[in-house]
């Protein structure tokens, strides 16, 4: 039988660390999840978001904003 | 830093920030989607011999599944994987025949059958929301006739609950099946060349014994009437694989 495309439990892990604003955590499995699946271009776009999302903190926290 | 980079880094953090809690939230939605539907494969497929009847409580645990979940998966948001998922499910249920050689005296075949029309419902619902539409050859890309396409589906899928009482029943509603279609799919002018390309089309997209029977008809009524069919036969031998009929003609189709 056909079976929907399952997420990943790396991938479910991040979900969580998402949820928790825990960004440099899911960014660790996220990457791990990309290595796992090479193409997955979905989860390419989502690790650059949080790298994104990195950035912006650093940049804020840094100069006290 | 200026207070304009400052804010231009905070419009950037919101837009990130949003997207990943889209992200977060549909995945999170898809698994539990994935989830429900291994639980409802599990209520239907637990027991493995097609001969044996739903019981109650199972089927009773099915329709707790319907309300619970039904929505979920077929509404915004479906995808095409999921809803196969679904389609097989209810043919499944279909094939449930009780044991018996009349399967409508069951007492649990009215539920079920109340079970395959709110499948078959669902399946309509999500077959909108992506386009397509539901047929007996399975998932198709949408017509302006869809509505009824689906319908005749549904009919199609309960019919199948009725069973076979014997053999010359169901070579009249295998003749059925090849009038309803003809007269439902195709126009009067339409040849039956492009009746039979269709119709391996359907095989082609999923094999079936109705299908398959129509076409075989399709065939040996067009070589009967010196239409050269070769490659139509080949496509249907093709298409039918090693459990083809069509060999035990045992002649040479050209």
């Amino acid at each position: 039988m056909t079976r929907p495309p399952a997420v990943p439990p790396l991938v479910a892990d991040s979900l969580a660390a998402l949820e928790a604003r825990d960004y440099e955590r899911a960014q660790i499995l996220i990457e791990q999840a990309v290595s796992d699946k090479p193409n997955d271009s979905e989860l390419e776009c989502v690790l650059g978001a949080i790298d994104m999302k990195i950035e912006c903190l650093r940049v804020l926290k840094t100069h006290g904003a | 830093m200026n207070s304009k980079t400052v804010t231009e880094i905070r419009r950037v953090d919101r837009v990130v920030t949003a997207f990943l809690n889209e992200w977060t939230a549909r995945t999170k939605h898809r698994h539990a989607v994935g989830d429900s539907l291994q639980e409802l494969e599990s209520l239907i497929l637990n027991s493995d011999d097609s001969k044996v009847e739903l019981q109650i409580p199972q089927l009773k645990n099915i329709s707790r599944w319907l309300d619970m979940y039904g929505e979920a998966v077929a509404g915004e948001g479906v995808q095409r994987s999921e809803l196969e998922v679904l389609v097989q499910l209810a043919e499944q249920i279909v094939h449930f025949h009780g044991g018996s050689t009349d399967p409508t005296d069951s007492p649990n075949a009215e539920l079920r059958s109340a079970l395959v029309d709110r499948l078959v419902t669902l399946i309509r619902q999500g077959s909108k929301e992506l386009g397509l539409e539901y047929t007996p050859a399975g998932l198709m890309k949408a017509s302006p006739d869809s509505d009824a396409e689906a319908a005749r589906a549904r009919r199609y899928l309960l019919e199948r609950l009725g069973g076979f009482d014997d053999i010359k029943e169901a070579y009249t509603r295998a003749l059925e099946f090849q009038s309803e279609r003809l007269s439902y799919f195709y126009q009067e002018e339409t040849h039956l060349l492009s009746v039979l390309d269709y119709q391996l089309k359907n095989l082609e997209a999923r094999n079936n014994p109705e299908d398959a029977f129509f076409a075989a008809c399709l065939l040996y009524f067009l070589r009967q009437h010196n239409y050269s069919i070769a490659p139509y036969a080949e496509r249907f031998k093709k298409a039918v694989g090693d459990e083809s009929a069509f060999e035990m003609w045992g002649a040479k189709v050209s």
